[in-house]
């Protein structure tokens, strides 16, 4: 069915979408635009949007205080690793609860659920004794290893677009001759790419912007992630708003990209998981 | 193609089960140290006669430092460590920096208490004055009364020491660096309105009603362009020195009860909401969320502000206009400048406390401060010399000799900031509800009263 649309409300439409566009890219801009000036342009009034000048000596600064690259290697080591793992982990476990019948499912759903309510900074200090008893300390192990092995809200996503899968498609691939594994690989998770690129998102952007654990668990300078070095750039006293600015503006690139190739899976699937939900 | 699928998935779960236990190895292959020490808070005899005796050192034993790491001030307390280090290449003692990289004190504590607790805490650290009493009371400092007899107090404003590392005549820390407050002003601005500058001498600063004056003929203009006249924050820590000035006590009587509610205090906490609410010559928390004070003073926006030594350093980098320095604001005529001394300790559950006091005598010493004042971080330094000898490179040679004299003079009107075990716990409690009288929800004599029964009732509950 076609829908006619005057032209004056596709004009008002367009007008609200670029000034939501605006808000939302706006205080990208601003951090990009920040980076590139002096110290004593950033708080010029009126602000200076348009700078014609660029200072990269923010930039420049940055990668010389801290060590960036390194820690752009971290992130990316211990959230690639974390997205990959926690996605594997909590589909095979979601598939487990939707598809196959055992003793005290139920309950053990409920216990994994239970733990959502526990505050990370609870569990810190403990988490820590236990893990500096078998050598973990200051490896990006804490950071990854809890975190892939139990993801109650990955499941919990997961199993509600589980759901949603025939029970008879199952049942077709046990006649086929299919034991669990191979129904998992081969008809539940293709099944369940959008939510997988939902969750596989949310778990990127959650690990990548990172901080408490890391400040808990690494202290070798060497092993800290991005957003360790960024925080040094601000202090109780003071902000060095250019440089973080800049660190702040490398630190999203890995971001944007990831949201540029998967944009299109990534509103489908929040698009699908709502209307199954 | 199905084989190819599984040959990529298996490859992957193998690289990343490899990845996750190279992680691991590292940490296990490089960690040469013996078993935890479980008992982290409890300091023993044993490990405090538990250094290094065996044929195995002659490499030199190496002390954890904890450090908070501010971009800004990594270079200053890395030259500090370097000096020291220097020092004690003949001990065979090495001091290395665990940098903590944590935007606040509290973020600090969290990660130095958690080291602790599995009995890997650093060797020693610098921890904020505020959190001091804290840490004394629970016992994860060492105590070194007996260690600084050591230590020739004639070298050093030894009037430092007694900060709040030093509780019923004993000390649990030594300084890092003294901070005070002082009033910045912007003298381009003061210059267009034809205004005197605020007076350098502290036995006769500017008085309140001044400052009233002045900040009225020096704000101008509205909304993101308003520049304001004066700023100042309303905290626990600075009121005492405001109150002491009129004569009243410095946040606490001398019974211990909360002196925040006498006529003093509430003559203070008047002349703010004066300032803020009839006058509008003070930015207001909705003016200072995206924007610090200190930032808006940086950028031209704010004629004075009362701030610590701490922001020296932000300061020495204005170009745009001058600034100078004068006491800060007195209700009659001599002026109290409110001190903050963050201090070096030895964390209980260190295995080589001796060396730990050489290390820190190392740190406080002439070589380690000389390196450390050019910096300007830390504060102003505690030996005698280094202050004079350097106190033009640390204030800054764009300011005026006047300017240099009141920034000196405010370390002889100091008055130390009454921290006791629950002082962080009660700032906070009465930040949280500072925001109603700053927004004009209660006036500012019931602020000074709720603040009271906050003070009171948090010492109570203890």
């Amino acid at each position: 069915m076609t829908f006619n649309r005057s032209k004056l409300q596709n004009a008002l439409i367009h007008i609200v979408l670029s000034f939501v566009a605006i808000t939302t890219v706006m205080p990208f801009y601003w951090m990009a635009v920040t980076s590139l000036k002096t110290p004593e342009d950033i708080f010029k009034m009126p602000p200076i949007l348009f700078p014609t000048y660029f200072y990269t000596q923010n930039y420049i600064d940055v990668f010389e205080l801290m060590p960036m690259w390194q820690g752009f290697l971290n992130s990316t080591k211990v959230t690639v690793l974390v997205t990959i793992g926690t996605l594997l982990t909590s589909s095979m476990a979601a598939y487990a609860f939707t598809k196959i019948n055992f003793i005290w499912k139920d309950t053990l759903f409920g216990i994994f659920l239970s733990t959502l309510m526990v505050p990370g900074q609870v569990t810190l200090i403990p988490l820590y004794i236990l893990f500096s008893k078998i050598g973990w300390t200051d490896t990006h192990l804490p950071i990854m290893v809890p975190i892939i092995l139990l993801n109650a809200y990955g499941i919990f996503m997961i199993k509600q677009f589980m759901h949603s899968i025939p029970d008879s498609y199952i049942e077709s691939a046990k006649i086929d001759g299919y034991n669990h594994l191979g129904i998992y690989l081969k008809i539940a998770l293709p099944m369940c790419k959008p939510v997988l690129v939902a969750l596989g998102t949310f778990t990127f952007i959650g690990n990548w912007n990172n901080f408490l654990g890391p400040l808990i668990f690494l202290s070798t300078e060497s092993k800290f992630t991005l957003p360790l070095l960024i925080s040094s750039f601000r202090d109780i006293y003071s902000v060095k708003w250019g440089l973080l600015m800049a660190a702040s503006s490398v630190s999203i690139i890995p971001i944007i990209i990831l949201y540029i190739f998967f944009q299109r899976f990534f509103v489908e699937g929040i698009a699908l998981t709502g209307l199954k939900g | 193609m199905q084989t190819f699928k599984k040959f990529l998935l298996g490859f992957l779960l193998t690289a990343m089960i490899f990845s996750m236990m190279a992680c691991g190895q590292n940490k296990a292959v490089n960690d040469n140290s013996s078993a935890n020490n479980e008992k982290a808070a409890a300091q023993t005899d044993e490990a405090k006669n538990k250094d290094n005796t065996t044929s195995e050192d002659t490499k030199p034993v190496e002390l954890k430092f904890a450090m908070i790491a501010f971009a800004n001030e990594i270079p200053g307390w890395t030259a500090m460590i370097d000096a020291a280090n220097k020092k004690l290449e003949d001990q065979k003692i090495k001091i290395s920096i665990q940098k903590i990289p944590a935007q606040n004190w509290p973020e600090y504590y969290q990660k130095v208490i958690t080291q602790m607790a599995a009995g890997e805490g650093a060797d020693i650290g610098r921890i904020a004055e505020s959190f001091m009493p804290q840490v004394i009371q629970k016992s994860q400092v060492v105590e070194l009364t007996e260690y600084l007899k050591d230590i020739n107090m004639a070298e050093y404003f030894d009037a430092t020491f007694k900060n709040a590392g030093y509780q019923d005549g004993k000390y649990y820390g030594v300084p890092s660096g003294v901070y005070y407050m002082v009033m910045y002003y912007n003298k381009d601005m003061f210059d267009a309105a034809n205004l005197p500058y605020p007076s350098s001498d502290w036995n006769n600063a500017i008085s309140f009603e001044q400052v009233r004056e002045y900040a009225k003929k020096l704000t101008k203009g509205e909304g993101a362009n308003k520049t304001f006249g004066f700023y100042a924050g309303p905290y626990m820590a600075y009121i005492g020195m405001y109150s002491v000035s009129l004569g009243g006590k410095n946040v606490f009587n001398d019974d211990g009860t909360c002196a925040l509610g006498s006529p003093e205090s509430k003559q203070v906490y008047k002349w703010f909401d004066d300032m803020l609410r009839v006058d509008k010559t003070m930015p207001r928390p909705t003016d200072t969320k995206v924007m610090s004070a200190m930032d808006m003073f940086t950028s031209g926006r704010i004629a004075m502000i009362v701030d610590g030594t701490w922001s020296h350093s932000a300061i020495k980098d204005i170009k745009n206009f001058r600034v100078g320095v004068a006491a800060v604001p007195a209700g009659n005529g001599k002026a109290y400048s409110s001190m903050f001394v963050d201090n070096f300790v030895i964390f209980k559950g260190t295995k080589h406390e001796e060396k730990a006091w050489e290390a820190i005598k190392a740190v406080i010493s002439k070589e380690g401060f000389d390196a450390l004042a050019p910096t300007g971080v830390g504060g102003l330094p505690i030996v005698r010399s280094t202050m004079e000898n350097l106190k033009d490179e640390m204030i800054g040679t764009q300011f005026e000799e006047s300017d240099k004299r009141a920034f000196i003079d405010g370390l002889d009107n100091t008055l130390a900031v009454p921290y006791n075990e629950n002082y962080q716990e009660i700032d906070q409690m009465i930040n949280a509800v500072m925001d109603e009288w700053l927004m004009g929800k209660v006036t500012s004599d019931e602020f000074a009263d709720k603040v009271v029964g906050l003070v009171n009732e948090g010492m109570k509950a203890k």
